[in-house]
């Protein structure tokens, strides 16, 4: 079971708005970190981890539990920063979405048998990210500087998120845990 | 249950769907009440987290002393910017004034603007735009495409969008933005571009014009969409090459358009260009 969106819709709007807030304070060499994407990613592989733990692993609603999951928390979350944002409204949301997909299949299908592998999605879902979200960008008719972006945007926000993606997995956790109750309960 | 898999994959589709939709009907202009709309309600909780996040930064800033200091150093930093910029556009005032009366033999009337003070409560979640988000909207008579200045002159940038509440403000630094310009000394013309990492460079600087290292950079006027004589920087390195048309100056920003917390928008200038008034 999902998290009551009385919850979530909530949650993501603090995170998209410290986006826009406290990221900016956060800078390091240029960059700052992409909280919606590390708690986006961290949630995704936290559904896809507790659906397995559950044994439901050869059932497909594992695999779309994960992905589900994942991708809603994504579409909220991108709407939300494009309305905080100069992007067209969409935007971060179908490249969030993208991502977490991409998260949730990996969640199952291969870091679930290692947990420690699930670090590999971090750099996979960043590039993801920032690339989809660059191509329609420059779909819209906007300027994109790739070999900039890749160089100094992508690869320190890399180093960022990984850094951010355990303190983010921890906090949602319990959280996990306690949908994941309600649903054996349900 | 055998059911569920194919629902699901049905909702994720459908949210790519309005995902897709959204950004297409976004760029033909079809969403801005809605968006206006959810502006409305997340705005007063942003300016909430705006001063809870500002309040926090000052709590770890360290001791009472230290965070004093720095006040006082924020505020003096503020009174030199504001005096630099008044004291190039004095300047600039004056070399006007003297070519009027030496050259037109009448007394020309200075420029005075209105502005509205607005805070600025958020910053684009994305690294590829240069926007601010600032607690002026609508309700204090913002419009698209006001010029956005602080410090006396020194522009920061164009409103980009306006909510009942809130306004986007599209940077001077920003990819999309470009502006109008002159070199104070020289006069010679050219156009102020944003880059990726949110610098400034001036393009299409004829050849034959001497630049320099420090030379003041203005707003022209051209095209309408700014007032003259707003001080956007100044040249600190120059690109010029005999196979290039043009040369082409970097520039340091009159202000540090990643520190700006309080901007005034100027609401009576007449914006003369179209494509802002969209």
């Amino acid at each position: 079971m999902s998290p009551s969106p009385y919850f979530t819709i909530p949650f993501l709007l603090i995170v998209a708005i410290l986006q826009s807030t406290a990221a900016p304070r956060l800078i390091v060499a240029g960059v700052r970190p992409d909280l919606m994407f590390v708690f986006v990613t961290a949630w995704t592989m936290l559904a896809a981890f507790r659906a397995r733990e559950l044994q439901y692993v050869d059932e497909p609603p594992t695999l779309w539990r994960g992905i589900n999951d994942g991708v809603v928390w994504a579409f909220t979350g991108g709407i939300f920063l494009d309305l905080l944002s100069g992007a067209p409204l969409g935007t971060s949301a179908l490249a969030l979405m993208l991502a977490a997909m991409a998260a949730g299949i990996f969640g199952v299908g291969i870091a679930a048998a290692a947990p420690i592998l699930m670090i590999i999605i971090v750099p996979i879902g960043t590039f993801i990210y920032h690339l989809i979200f660059l191509t329609e960008v420059a779909l819209a008719g906007r300027p994109a500087f790739w070999s900039y972006a890749v160089t100094k945007v992508i690869l320190p926000s890399v180093v960022f998120n990984l850094a951010l993606f355990p303190v983010a997995y921890l906090l949602l956790s319990p959280l996990s845990r306690r949908t994941e109750r309600e649903r054996l309960q349900w | 249950m055998i059911n569920r898999p194919r629902s699901r994959s049905w909702a994720l589709f459908v949210l790519a769907l309005t995902a897709v939709v959204a950004l297409v009907l976004h760029e033909l202009g079809q969403l801005q009440p809605v968006e206006e709309l959810l502006a409305y309600v997340i705005g007063p909780i942003q300016r909430s987290v705006a001063s809870l996040v500002g309040g926090a930064g000052d709590l770890f800033g360290s001791f009472r002393d230290a965070r004093e200091l720095r006040d006082e150093n924020r505020r003096l930093q503020s009174e030199i910017n504001r005096l630099t910029t008044d004291n190039v556009r004095l300047k600039e005032l004056e070399a006007e004034n003297a070519a009027l009366r030496d050259l037109l033999k009448f007394v020309r009337s200075n420029p005075t603007y209105t502005t509205q003070p607005a805070d600025v409560i958020g910053r684009d979640p994305s690294p590829y735009f240069g926007t601010l988000i600032i607690n002026a909207g609508d309700n204090r008579g913002l419009k698209p495409g006001m010029p956005v200045i602080t410090g006396g002159s020194a522009l920061v940038g164009r409103v980009l969008q306006v909510s009942p509440r809130t306004a986007k403000v599209q940077l001077m630094g920003d990819m999309s933005s470009a502006v109008n310009a002159l070199i104070q000394d020289s006069r010679a013309t050219g156009l102020v571009r944003g880059q990726p990492d949110g610098s400034l460079v001036m393009d299409f600087i004829p050849q034959e014009e001497k630049v320099k290292l420090g030379d003041v950079v203005l707003t022209s006027g051209l095209g309408g969409d700014l007032p003259r004589a707003l001080v956007i920087g100044t040249v600190t390195e120059v690109t010029k090459r005999d196979i290039d048309l043009f040369q082409s100056a970097s520039l340091r920003p009159a202000v540090d358009l990643n520190r700006l917390e309080v901007v005034q928008v100027i609401t009576n200038f007449e914006v003369l260009d179209a494509q802002t008034s969209k």
